[in-house]
């Protein structure tokens, strides 16, 4: 039996050295790449959590300005009653909301309605019928300082004055929630 | 086996690529709710509108009126286009500013006379950019009683 030269063996070593290498440099390719998709998953995967928490919150705060709309709609110092029952739904008298936006803009009536309507504001606009253009009428109005983000809600509602000629405007009830 | 790897994961980015873009563009049941709540309220108030037709006439009234224009006492019921001109200017301050889409129908009873005097046999119809093949919130039709049948109102907000 002939030994193999020893040019042989260094050239046979060679060749599995190199074929190891190209392996193991195919494996870092891999295992980069790997890395580099996994890295795009949980930048994709955060960013959709992100957008589906805005979009929570968001859902969250026009909830609670519906909430408060809600809560006006049932507030017996705005409600239109005849013999203390209130006359329909989603009727509001003019007159009492005009005497809240005389008073909105003191402490002791953000004080007092703090409770029930936290930071934000709630206005009435008459939309129709109307002969020239009124500035809003201000029921609550409490602003967060350093507010990141306002959601307003509009709720349509039946103004009326019971009072002088029995007649309902269009008007939309404000709610703006500051976060 | 590293490419069947790379392969895997790309599909699994695929599917939730996929996943998000078609979850997004689904509005979620609180805007629905939301939609057809402002539809109800939207309808609800207009009819308790006072329609500034002289007296104390709401929205209700004057469709009510209009239906039968000859024997009406209020002066605007005589125009056929009076509901839409009011109506209309509401929606401009109102949805169209709010950026809804939607489609509001006064439907007059097939033997009213006013269903027989207009060329689209008694639909009163104001649409802002609402396509038949979009998705809508509908609020249930308002019934407004009259000598030949309900008048019936129905507000529909697309999306």
């Amino acid at each position: 039996m002939t030994m193999p030269s020893e040019e042989a063996v260094l050239k046979y070593t060679d060749m599995k050295t190199k074929k190891s290498q190209m392996q193991m440099g195919e494996n870092v390719i891999i295992i980069f790449i790997f890395f580099i998709l996994l890295i795009f998953a949980v930048v994709f995967f955060m960013k959709i959590q992100g957008a589906k928490t805005k979009q929570r919150i968001d859902i969250d705060i026009t909830g609670r300005g519906l909430q408060i709309a809600q809560k006006v709609a049932f507030l017996p110092e705005v409600q239109c009653t005849k013999d203390n029952a209130e006359i329909f739904s989603g009727c509001y008298d003019e007159f009492s909301i005009r005497a809240l936006d005389a008073i909105s803009g003191t402490k002791a009536q953000r004080d007092y309605y703090y409770d029930v309507f936290g930071f934000s504001t709630v206005s009435v606009r008459k939309i129709f019928p109307i002969d020239i253009e009124q500035k809003p009428l201000v029921l609550y109005n409490n602003t967060l300082g350093n507010y990141t983000s306002i959601i307003v809600s509009n709720v349509p509602i039946s103004l009326c004055n019971f009072l002088e000629d029995r007649r309902c405007s269009f008007g939309v009830l404000k709610v703006e929630v500051y976060t | 086996m590293g490419l069947a790897v790379i392969v895997i994961l790309l599909a699994v980015g695929m599917f939730f690529v996929t996943k998000f873009s078609l979850s997004s563009q689904q509005p979620t049941e609180v805007a629905n709710s939301q939609m057809k709540q402002v539809a109800i309220g939207f309808v609800n108030t207009l009819l308790s509108t006072d329609a500034n037709c002289g007296g104390t006439a709401t929205f209700s009234r004057l469709l009510e009126e209009m239906s039968a224009p000859e024997y009406t006492i209020l002066a605007c019921a005589v125009d056929p286009d009076a509901f839409k001109t009011k109506a209309t200017q509401i929606l401009d301050k109102t949805l169209n500013m709010w950026g809804y889409k939607y489609k509001l129908t006064v439907y007059y009873p097939p033997n009213a006379p006013y269903s027989l005097i207009k060329p689209n046999e008694g639909v009163i119809e104001i649409n802002h950019e609402c396509l038949e093949t979009m998705d809508e919130e509908a609020a249930p039709p308002f019934p407004i009683p009259t000598d030949y049948g309900d008048v019936r109102v129905i507000m529909k907000i697309c999306y």
